[in-house]
């Protein structure tokens, strides 16, 4: 059976898609290759944004403040019994939260050899750390070493940019202590085990000064993360006026500074895979152009969950209703919500497939799709903005290609 | 998309350390067969490649 995503009546996808008739009609899931383990539900931060604890979705109150012992050991078994079932070659298991750093270095240290311990020899794992870089001391640059983890940090640009948003729950901004972690990991003795800067946008703060500030870390990478929102819950300032595209123009001139710098460009992710799709290529980043996603998360709990950042559009749109003790991983390679998001081009809506930049696009991110009564088969609420960045992309391109060509004249 | 037929891919790829010959290089690596990326989770880090896509589904 083929999907039918321009249905109008139901959810897309958990009333539309059938994964039984998909799967008996020749559609195979692709595995999963990461994994984030949600290794503690609280934080040592309360940004205003996050999509955790100020969203839609509460239900984190009903969950362990740690992961336990118990369940880490199962989610390692969970994950070395989906390698070896699927023959991975390589994953990557990205320890999350709330604040991971909160779970502590030993319990960190154990999870992540009990991993290794347990997957096939041939299965390589890239561990990583996502943090929000207060807790970031000798024990655990030490943990990052020794056990061959990397760290990325949260940074949104300048002091008054981040501490605006990014405060501790006395409301003190957490800046200065980032930016010391910072320092720390760009030295020549902890480069090594520093992966980037994990940045949201903020569009009311000058993308220029935002982007020169992530720089003067000298990041080996940095990732630019459009807010959480959807066509219910709109980001900040992304108007229902299509005309207006301050998303667009903000990554713009981020894109111009780095695409025109001299010397190897710092990586981001999201305008390299842009460049990448423009020329033939393919996406690294699930945030733009509509590969498959082969992403499973796992709670505090246990529970399997679809992406964390589904909770941005309703309380339990993550839930799947399994979890590690109870289910393997291949179940929840047959749950719609993952189905769905392996689909590429069948699982977006009609105008996405009719976009003269839907292959570059790719429907953007998943989350960003969501409008209630409809689900996910729509564009991204943010498609006035990416169409314009995709847009000036290409123009940047084809003036340099079109500047070669000559060149060879 | 632009149309790379008949361009000096070797200049372009020789010439500079640009955001435009990395680009290059990646795709053509891509096209000479090497596995696709994951389209990764946006956690902070992309300093290396990350875990190649498996291309055939599982079975």
């Amino acid at each position: 059976m083929t999907p039918h995503p321009d249905t109008t009546h139901g959810l897309w996808p958990d009333d539309l898609l059938d994964v039984t008739a998909l799967r008996v009609a020749g559609q195979r899931p692709f595995p999963f290759r990461e994994f984030v383990l949600k290794v503690h539900s609280r934080c040592n931060l309360a940004c205003d944004y996050c999509y955790v604890y100020e969203g839609a979705d509460q239900l984190w109150r009903a969950q362990p403040h740690t992961m336990s012992q118990r369940t880490a050991a199962q989610a390692c078994r969970r994950v070395a019994e989906h390698a070896e079932r699927h023959q991975v070659g390589s994953l990557r298991v990205i320890l999350h939260g709330g604040e991971p750093l909160l779970a502590g270095t030993p319990f960190l240290r154990g999870l992540t050899r009990t991993l290794r311990e347990q997957l096939p020899a041939a299965t390589h794992a890239e561990v990583i750390i996502q943090t929000n870089g207060l807790l970031v001391n000798d024990d655990v640059l030490s943990l990052c070493h020794e056990e061959d983890i990397r760290m990325a940090v949260s940074l949104d640009g300048t002091r008054a940019v981040h501490d605006r948003v990014r405060r501790d729950h006395a409301g003190r901004g957490s800046h200065a202590r980032v930016a010391a972690a910072l320092r720390r990991l760009a030295t020549p003795e902890h480069r090594t085990v520093w992966a980037g800067i994990l940045c949201a946008v903020d569009i009311t703060a000058d993308p220029i000064a935002t982007y020169d500030h992530l720089l003067s870390y000298d990041p080996p990478a940095i990732r630019l993360l459009l807010p959480l929102g959807n066509w219910t819950h709109r980001p900040p300032g992304r108007t229902a006026d299509p005309s207006r595209t301050p998303y667009g123009q903000w990554l713009t001139e981020v894109f111009d500074r780095w695409y025109h710098s001299p010397g190897p460009p710092v990586r981001i992710a999201f305008f390299e895979s842009i460049l990448d799709l423009l020329l033939g290529g393919v996406t690294r980043t699930e945030t733009i152009g509509g590969s498959p996603s082969q992403l499973a998360v796992v709670d505090t709990d246990g529970a399997l969950t679809l992406s964390d950042q589904l909770k941005s559009a309703y309380e339990g749109a993550d839930r799947s209703g399994f979890d590690v003790h109870r289910h393997s991983f291949d179940a929840l390679l047959d749950h719609p919500g993952v189905a769905a998001r392996q689909l590429a081009e069948e699982g977006l809506s009609a105008q996405c497939r009719a976009c003269p930049v839907g292959a570059v696009c790719g429907g953007g991110h998943y989350p960003h799709r969501y409008r209630a009564g409809s689900g996910y088969l729509n564009p991204s609420v943010y498609c006035p903005d990416l169409m314009a960045l995709i847009r000036h992309v290409a123009d940047v391109l084809r003036a340099d290609l079109t500047r070669a060509a000559r060149a060879r004249c | 998309m632009p149309d790379l037929t008949g361009l000096p891919l070797e200049q372009i790829l020789e010439g500079t350390d640009s955001a435009l010959s990395q680009a290059l290089r990646r795709v053509l690596r891509h096209l000479a067969g090497e596995e696709a990326p994951v389209a990764a989770y946006d956690s902070g880090g992309d300093s290396s490649e990350g875990p190649r896509r498996v291309t055939t589904p599982a079975p």
